[in-house]
C-alpha cells in the first residue's frame, strides 16, 4: 500500500511538473539613430548608419516548467558583447536566474556597433558610444519583461528540416554545408503559436555595397515578416543562428542586392512553417547546463581568458551555446556527438552570451582565410568545445579530461636533459611541456616576446611606423605573426599537430607560440622580419662500408647554434608511429638529429648560401619529425622531399643500416644528391662549401682520410676536434656547438654529447632503439 | 711669559687672596681691557672689501638670490612645486633646499645678509659653484670663533688662508666681511685672485644689486652642447616664488647659428595684441603678424620639424600627384591665407572614439578681404558615396565638412562666423565654438599665449593611455602599475590650477614670462 501510495505521488508530482509548462514571447524595436556605427564590417572604418531598410528587434522567449524558468533572448545585433551582456544583465527582471538567460545575436552585419569599450573591438564596431548601449539594453530587457508578463499555459515541441540550397561553405569551395534547420514552436493551450524559432547557420551577410551603411536585420528580418505573416500576429518569430563559421547564404539565383536577403528570408520562413506545422507540443521539462570554464591559451593576449558555455535541455532536444562562431564541421561534430549520447536532437547555437571571434577546427587551423585569421585559441579549440560542452549534457557520457598529465621519466645526461615521453601525441607534448616549462617560456619570452618589445619582429611600414614609442604593438605583432605561420603547418602530419599542441598545454602557452617558436629560424631569415634565432650551421658526416669496419655504417654530427639554449634529448616513444631519438632544445617538437627504432638517421644543417627558406610549407624539421617518426628507410625520407618543394637552403644526411643508402641531399635552387666517396660522405663538400663552413669540413675530410678504419670512438674524436690555429665556426666543435652524436644504425645506437659552459664535451650517453631496450 | 694683573692696597696692607683690595682701579682696569678687545674685535671685523671685487666675469652663471635666510622657507613651503612634473626628482630638490644647517636662524641671518651671489662654469652639476655674500659685523665675529673650532681645519694656500670644512665638503674664505663659499677649491682661489679687470663690471654689479621683487635672478650662458644651448647663447632670469603662485620671466639671446633657423619666424615681428584664447584645457592665442601659412613654414624651421615645415605645407597645397583634389589640400587652402590671429584650444580627449582623439578647436583672423567661401565647396565627384571623405557644405548648420572614419571627433569641420573662420577636428564642438567665439584681447600683448590647466589635461592623457594598458599595448605598465602611477599624476596635476606662458620675439631675442597658479597647500 505504501509503495502504492509512493508510485501515486511520484506519478502525480511528475504529471503535475510536465503540465505545469508556461511560456510567453515579446519583441521590442532596438533599431538605433541614424548616427550610429554599424557592427560587422571592418571597411566601414567606424562610420556611421546612413539609412534604415529594416527595423531591428530584441525578441524573447520566457519558458517555465515549474521548476525551471529560462529567457531565450535573440538580438538584431552583431554580437552579443561583454558591456552590453552586463548591462542587460543588470536591467533584466530577477525572476529567472542569470544562469538561465540565453543571449543571442542573429549576427547580422548592419545593426548597431558603439557598444564595446575595448580599443581593438572599436576598430570594428565603431566609437563607444554609451547611449546605444543603454538603449540597446533597455530595449532588450523590455522585451525580457514583456514575454514575462504575457506567460500563459503552454505546449512545446521541436523539430528538424533539411536543406541543400540555401546555404554554402564561404571557406572552401564545395565544402561542408550544415544541412539542417531546426525549429521549435511553443503553442498556448488553444494551439495558437506563442512563437516558433529558427536555428539555421549562415552569416547574415547579403548586404553589401552601397546598402552597407543601411540598418537591416538581414534575412533574419525577411524572415520574421514572412513567417508572422503566415503564423498570425501574436507569434514572435524567433531566429537563432548555428555554427555559421564558415556559412553563408547560398544565392542560386544570383539576386542581388535587398532582393537576394529577401529570398533567403522567405525560402527559410517556408521551410520553418512547413516543418512547424507538422509538430505537435507537449509537456516539457527544461534543464539549464551552465559553466564559466577557462580557455585555451591565445597568442592575442587582449582575447579573453575566461568564457560562459551554457545548455539548454528542452525534453531530448539539446540545445548547445557557443559564445562565438564555430565552424560548420564542429557544429556537426557536436550534433554527432549529442545524438550519439541518446538526444533526438542538438542544435549548436553561435554568438551566445559572449563573443570569442571563430572558432576553427584543428583539420581547417592552416587554411589560409578569413576564418583562420579570426581564430585565436589554437588547433585545439574544438576539442576543448567537445569537451566542455560534453561535460554539460546530462544524458549517458562524458568527455575525457585533461586534468591529469603524466610526467616524463626522466634520464642521466651530463649537461643537458634527458626525457622519455609516452604515450599519445599529444600527450608526448604535454609531457615535454610539462618537464621543460621554466625553459620553454624562457624561450617564448627572450626569442618571441622580447623580439618584438624591442621592435626586431615589428614591421616598419603601413600604420605600424605611425605608432609613437610609448605603445607597445607586440600584442599585436605576436598574433599577426602567428596567423602569418599558421599555414606551414598544412602538410603536417596530426600527429606532429597534437604534440605541439601537446607541448603548448603542457607549458602553459598558446599553440601558436610554440609553433612560431619552430618557425622561429626560418622567419628569422624573412625581410624585414629578422632577429630571433640566427641560422645554425653544423657538421654532418657519415663514415660508410669498409671504412665504418663491421659497424658499416657510422654518422656524426655536430649542432652549431648561434644562441645559447639548454640543450635536450628526447626518447620519443608513441602509441602509434615509431620510437625515435631526437636531440635539440626544450621547446623543439622537430627533428634536427633523430634516429628512430628503424635505424633510420637524419640530421639537417642551413646553408645560407644555397637559397633562404621559404615560408611556403612546414620547418625542414618539422618535415623531418614527421618522417623520423613513419619513415624506415633513406627512400623513404627521399620520396617524402620529392614532395616538398618549398624545402630550400638546407643539406640534408640521410642514412639507415644499409651503409650504401647513405645520402646528403643537398635542397638548394635545384635539388642534388651526394652518396659517399671512398666510404666518406660529408655535409658540404669542402670545395663548394663558403665561409667558415669550407674549413671545418675540410679538416673533418682530413682527419676522416687519416685512418682506414674509424669506429664510433674514432668518429666521436673526428667530431669534438678543435682544430689549433682556427677560431669560431672554422673548428669543428666550437662555442655554438649544442651538442654532438655519433649513431650507430646497424645496432640502432646513438652516442649524444651535451658540452658544459666552457664548451667542453660532456660524457656521451648512449641511446639504444632496440625493441628490447627499456 | 705671562703678564699677571696685580692689585695694591693703598694702605699696605696684606693682601688677602680672592677680594678686590681696590674697587675702583679693577673697574678700570677691566673698562679698558673691554674696549681693547671690543676694538680689536671691531678691527678685526671690519668691512673692508667690496663685494664685486671676488666675483668673476665671464664664467658661465651667476645668479643672485635675494634674502635666501628668510625667503627659504616661504619658497620651499610654496604650493608650485607641485606644478614639478617629475615627484623623484622634485623631492630630491627640495630635500637639498630644507637641509637644516645647523646653525639657528640668528645666526644665519648674521652670515648671510641681503644677497647671496651665485657663479660657476658648471651649469649641468653645480661642482663649481662659488657663493658669495657679506656677513654682518655679528655673523663675521662668529666665523671667528667657528674657525677656532675643531670642525675646521686652515688651509694655507699660498697665503690665501682659506678654511676648509671638511665635513661640510667645502671651502672658504673670509675679506672682511665678505664670505665665500665653493666645494671647488680652485674656484675659491681664482675668486680671491681675480687680477684687475677680471671682476664683473659695473653694469652687471649694477644689475646684481638692483632691487626687485623677485626671490632670484641671473644668466646663463650657454654652450651649444648644453639643453637649449644650440637655439640660444644666453639666457637671464628672475622668478618669484609666493605661497600658491610663481613667475618666471626670462630673456634668450638666439644664437648666432640659430638666427637663420628663427629669422623667418622673428624678423619683422614684435609684440602684438593677442585674441582672449578659446576655452580649453590647453589654450593658445598667437599673433606674429604673419598669415597661417608663413607662421606654419617659419615655425617648423625654428623648430627643425620633420613635418611642420614649409615642404610639408606645399606638398598639401599641391594635392595629389595626379591633380586629383585631396582634402589636406582643401584645409591648406582655405586656411594658409588667414590670419594674423591665430587661437587653439584642446578642449579635452574624446575617449570613445575609435581611438583616443584631442579635440582641437582653433579660430583664424580673416584678413580684410580674403573672407573663404565655404558655401561654395565643389560637390563631391560623380558617384562619391555619403560617408566618402570629400569636402562638403552643410547648407542647415553652415558648416564645411569632411568625414574621415569612425565618429564625430574624426569629422573636422569648419564655420564662418565673423572675422573668424573656425575649425575643429570635432564637427560638434566646431558648431558649438562657432556660436560662441570670445572676443577682445588679452591684457598683455606678445606673440604667443600658452594657458595650461594640468588637471583635466592629466585625466584626459591617463584616461587615453589606460586604454592601451587595457590590451597590454602600454609600454613600461601593466594595468595595475598604470593606474598606481595615474593616481599620482592626477593627484599632482589637481593642485595646479594653471600654468600660463606669454613670450614674444624681436630679431635676436625672445622673452618670455611663465606664471604658476596653484592651489593652497
Amino acid at each position: 500500500m505504501d509503495r502504492f501510495l509512493c508510485a501515486a505521488a511520484l506519478l502525480l508530482g511528475v504529471a503535475c511538473r510536465a503540465f505545469s509548462l508556461e511560456a510567453g514571447a515579446a519583441k521590442t524595436e532596438i533599431t538605433p539613430p541614424l548616427n550610429t556605427p554599424l557592427n560587422g564590417y571592418g571597411d566601414r572604418l567606424g562610420r556611421s548608419a546612413m539609412s534604415v531598410h529594416d527595423p531591428l528587434w530584441a525578441r524573447c522567449l520566457y519558458l517555465n516548467d515549474g521548476a525551471t524558468s529560462i529567457l531565450l533572448v535573440n538580438v538584431d545585433l552583431c554580437v552579443i558583447n561583454r558591456e552590453l551582456r552586463d548591462r542587460v544583465f543588470e536591467l533584466a527582471p530577477t525572476e529567472v536566474p542569470r544562469e538561465n538567460v540565453f543571449l543571442t545575436a542573429t549576427h547580422t552585419h548592419s545593426a548597431q556597433g558603439g557598444m564595446s569599450q575595448s580599443l581593438i573591438a572599436r576598430a570594428v564596431s565603431g566609437p563607444f558610444m554609451p547611449s546605444v548601449l543603454e538603449s540597446t539594453a533597455a530595449a532588450i530587457a523590455e522585451a525580457m519583461k514583456g514575454s514575462l508578463a504575457s506567460s500563459k499555459r503552454a505546449t512545446i515541441g521541436f523539430s528538424t528540416a533539411t536543406q541543400d540550397s540555401l546555404t554554402e561553405n564561404r571557406q572552401v569551395e564545395g565544402g561542408t554545408v550544415d544541412p539542417q534547420i531546426g525549429v521549435i514552436r511553443v503553442d498556448d493551450s488553444d494551439g495558437n503559436p506563442i512563437s516558433i524559432i529558427a536555428n539555421f547557420a549562415a552569416h547574415p551577410t547579403t548586404v553589401d555595397g552601397d546598402d552597407k551603411f543601411a540598418i537591416s536585420a538581414d534575412y533574419p528580418g525577411a524572415y520574421y515578416t514572412a513567417l508572422e505573416a503566415v503564423a498570425g500576429e501574436f507569434c514572435v518569430a524567433m531566429f537563432i543562428n548555428g555554427a555559421e563559421g564558415n556559412q553563408r547564404p547560398a544565392n542560386p539565383q544570383k539576386l542581388s542586392g535587398w532582393a537576394h536577403t529577401e529570398w533567403v528570408g522567405k525560402q527559410l520562413a517556408a521551410k520553418v512553417m512547413e516543418t512547424a506545422e507538422t509538430i505537435s507540443g507537449g509537456e516539457a521539462v527544461l534543464h539549464v547546463g551552465h559553466s564559466t570554464p577557462t580557455l585555451p591559451q591565445s597568442m592575442a593576449s587582449f582575447m579573453p581568458t575566461e568564457t560562459v558555455l551554457k545548455t539548454l535541455e528542452i525534453n531530448d532536444l539539446l540545445l548547445t551555446f557557443l559564445p562565438g562562431e564555430p565552424c560548420v564541421e564542429i557544429g556537426l561534430e557536436l550534433r554527432r556527438r549529442a545524438l550519439q549520447r541518446g538526444y533526438k536532437a542538438q542544435f549548436t547555437v553561435g554568438l551566445a552570451n559572449d563573443h570569442l571571434l571563430y572558432f576553427v577546427p584543428r583539420e581547417l587551423y592552416s587554411l589560409p582565410s578569413y576564418e583562420c585569421d579570426m581564430s585565436f585559441y589554437g588547433p585545439g579549440i574544438d576539442q576543448w568545445i567537445y569537451r566542455e560542452c560534453g561535460a554539460l549534457m546530462t544524458k549517458n557520457g562524458g568527455e575525457p579530461s585533461l586534468d591529469t598529465v603524466k610526467d616524463a621519466a626522466t634520464g642521466e645526461i651530463a649537461n643537458g636533459t634527458s626525457l622519455t615521453l609516452r604515450g599519445s601525441h599529444f600527450e608526448m607534448g604535454q609531457q615535454q611541456g610539462k618537464a621543460l616549462r621554466d625553459a620553454i617560456n624562457s624561450a617564448h619570452q627572450t626569442q618571441l616576446v622580447q623580439r618584438c618589445d624591442d621592435g626586431a619582429w615589428i614591421p616598419d611600414t603601413g600604420w605600424w611606423s605611425f605608432a609613437p614609442s610609448f605603445i607597445n604593438l607586440t600584442p599585436l605583432a605576436l598574433p599577426r605573426l602567428a596567423i602569418g605561420a599558421r599555414p606551414m603547418l598544412a602538410t603536417l602530419s596530426n600527429g606532429a599537430i597534437d604534440m605541439l599542441d601537446g607541448i603548448a598545454n603542457g607549458a602553459g602557452l598558446p599553440f601558436d607560440a610554440i609553433w612560431l617558436l619552430q618557425c622561429a629560424p626560418i622567419l628569422s631569415a624573412q625581410e624585414p622580419v629578422t632577429g630571433a634565432f640566427n641560422a645554425f650551421s653544423c657538421t654532418m658526416l657519415a663514415i660508410t662500408g669498409e671504412r665504418a669496419g663491421s659497424d658499416q655504417i657510422l654518422v656524426g654530427r655536430n649542432l652549431d647554434w648561434p644562441d645559447a639554449a639548454p640543450a635536450a634529448v628526447f626518447d620519443v616513444q608513441p602509441e602509434s608511429g615509431m620510437r625515435y631519438v631526437q636531440v635539440g632544445f626544450p621547446w623543439t617538437a622537430g627533428a634536427y638529429t633523430a634516429m628512430n627504432e628503424a635505424g633510420l638517421v637524419v640530421a639537417v644543417e642551413r646553408v645560407e648560401s644555397i637559397h633562404p627558406p621559404s615560408l611556403a610549407g612546414p620547418p625542414i624539421d618539422m618535415v623531418l619529425h614527421d618522417a623520423i617518426l613513419h619513415d624506415r628507410s633513406v627512400a623513404d625520407v627521399l620520396a617524402r622531399l620529392e614532395l616538398l618543394p618549398h624545402l630550400r637552403g638546407y643539406h640534408v644526411l640521410i642514412a639507415d643500416p644499409g651503409h650504401e643508402n647513405t645520402r646528403v641531399i643537398e635542397l638548394g635552387e635545384s635539388r642534388i644528391t651526394r652518396v659517399a666517396t671512398a666510404g666518406v660522405l660529408l655535409g658540404s663538400n669542402p670545395d663548394a662549401a663558403k665561409g667558415d663552413a669550407a674549413a671545418r669540413y675540410l679538416r673533418a675530410a682530413n682527419l676522416a682520410r687519416g685512418e682506414t678504419v674509424i669506429d664510433s670512438e674514432e668518429l666521436a674524436a673526428i667530431m669534438s676536434d678543435a682544430e689549433p690555429g682556427r677560431a669560431g665556426l672554422q673548428r669543428i666543435r666550437n662555442e655554438t656547438t649544442r651538442h654532438s652524436v655519433v649513431f650507430e644504425p646497424r645496432f640502432r645506437r646513438m652516442h649524444v654529447s651535451f658540452p658544459d659552459e666552457n664548451g667542453v664535451p660532456g660524457k656521451p650517453q648512449t641511446f639504444s632503439l632496440r625493441k628490447s631496450a627499456p | 711669559m705671562s703678564e699677571t694683573v696685580r692689585n695694591y692696597s693703598g694702605s699696605g696692607g696684606q693682601v688677602r687672596p680672592g677680594k678686590w683690595k681696590s674697587r675702583g682701579g679693577c673697574l678700570r682696569q677691566s673698562i679698558i681691557l673691554t674696549v681693547i678687545l671690543l676694538a680689536a674685535l671691531w678691527w678685526i671685523t671690519r668691512d673692508t672689501d667690496d663685494v664685486a671685487a671676488f666675483m668673476p666675469a665671464g664664467l658661465r652663471y651667476n645668479v643672485v638670490v635675494a634674502d635666501p635666510v628668510n625667503g627659504r622657507e616661504r619658497m620651499v613651503s610654496s604650493a608650485v612645486w607641485n606644478a614639478w612634473p617629475d615627484i623623484a626628482s622634485r623631492e630630491r630638490l627640495l630635500q637639498h633646499f630644507r637641509q637644516d644647517p645647523g646653525l639657528p636662524q640668528w645666526v644665519m641671518n648674521n652670515l648671510v645678509t641681503e644677497r647671496l651671489y651665485l657663479f660657476g662654469d658648471d651649469v649641468r652639476a653645480f661642482s663649481d659653484v662659488l657663493a658669495i655674500t657679506r656677513m654682518s659685523r655679528i655673523g663675521a665675529l662668529l666665523e671667528k670663533f667657528h674657525s677656532l673650532s675643531g670642525s675646521v681645519t686652515n688651509d694655507y694656500a699660498g697665503g690665501l688662508r682659506l678654511r676648509h670644512a671638511a665635513d661640510d665638503g667645502v671651502y672658504y674664505a673670509v675679506r672682511g666681511r665678505v664670505l665665500l663659499i665653493s666645494p671647488d677649491r680652485d674656484a675659491l682661489i681664482r675668486s680671491l685672485t681675480l687680477r684687475q679687470g677680471a671682476a664683473i663690471d659695473e653694469m652687471t654689479q649694477e644689475e646684481l644689486e638692483r632691487p626687485g621683487a623677485e626671490d632670484f635672478r641671473g644668466t646663463v650662458q650657454l654652450a651649444a652642447d648644453d639643453p637649449l644651448g644650440d637655439s640660444f647663447e644666453s639666457i637671464a632670469f628672475a622668478v618669484r616664488i609666493d605661497d600658491d603662485q610663481a613667475y618666471a620671466k626670462c630673456h634668450a639671446v638666439i644664437r648666432d647659428t640659430a638666427r637663420p633657423r628663427f629669422g623667418p619666424l622673428l624678423n619683422g615681428t614684435k609684440p602684438y595684441p593677442l585674441e582672449v584664447p578659446l576655452p580649453g584645457a590647453i589654450e593658445l592665442s598667437a599673433n606674429f603678424g604673419k598669415p597661417v601659412r608663413e607662421v606654419w613654414a617659419s615655425l617648423g624651421e625654428a623648430l627643425e620639424s620633420a613635418w611642420l615645415n614649409a615642404a610639408q605645407w606645399q606638398k598639401w597645397e599641391a594635392g595629389a600627384d595626379d591633380g586629383a583634389p585631396t582634402n589636406a589640400q582643401f584645409v591648406t587652402g582655405l586656411t594658409g591665407p588667414l590670419g594674423p590671429g591665430i587661437r587653439l584650444s584642446c578642449t579635452g580627449i574624446d575617449l570613445n572614439e575609435m581611438a583616443p582623439m584631442p579635440i582641437l578647436v582653433g579660430a583664424v583672423q580673416n584678413p580684410p578681404g580674403g573672407l573663404p567661401a565655404l558655401d561654395t565647396l565643389p560637390p563631391p565627384p560623380p558617384g562619391a558615396k555619403p560617408w566618402d571623405s570629400y569636402p562638403r557644405y552643410d547648407a542647415e548648420k553652415k558648416l564645411a565638412h569632411i568625414p574621415l572614419i569612425g565618429g564625430g571627433s574624426l569629422h573636422p569641420a569648419a564655420a564662418l562666423t565673423g572675422r573668424h573662420l573656425i575649425v575643429s577636428t570635432n564637427f560638434d564642438a566646431a558648431e558649438t565654438a562657432a556660436s560662441s567665439v570670445p572676443s577682445g584681447t588679452l591684457p598683455e600683448e606678445g606673440n604667443v599665449y600658452i594657458r595650461v590647466q594640468p588637471k583635466p589635461v592629466i585625466e584626459g592623457l591617463t584616461g587615453a593611455l589606460r586604454q592601451f594598458a587595457e590590451v597590454g599595448m602600454l609600454r613600461g605598465y601593466t594595468l595595475e602599475s598604470f593606474d598606481a602611477a595615474a593616481e599620482t599624476w592626477t593627484a599632482s596635476a589637481s593642485r595646479v590650477h594653471e600654468l600660463v606662458v606669454i613670450a614674444s620675439g624681436v630679431a635676436d631675442s625672445i622673452d618670455a614670462e611663465l606664471r604658476v597658479h596653484c592651489a593652497p597647500r
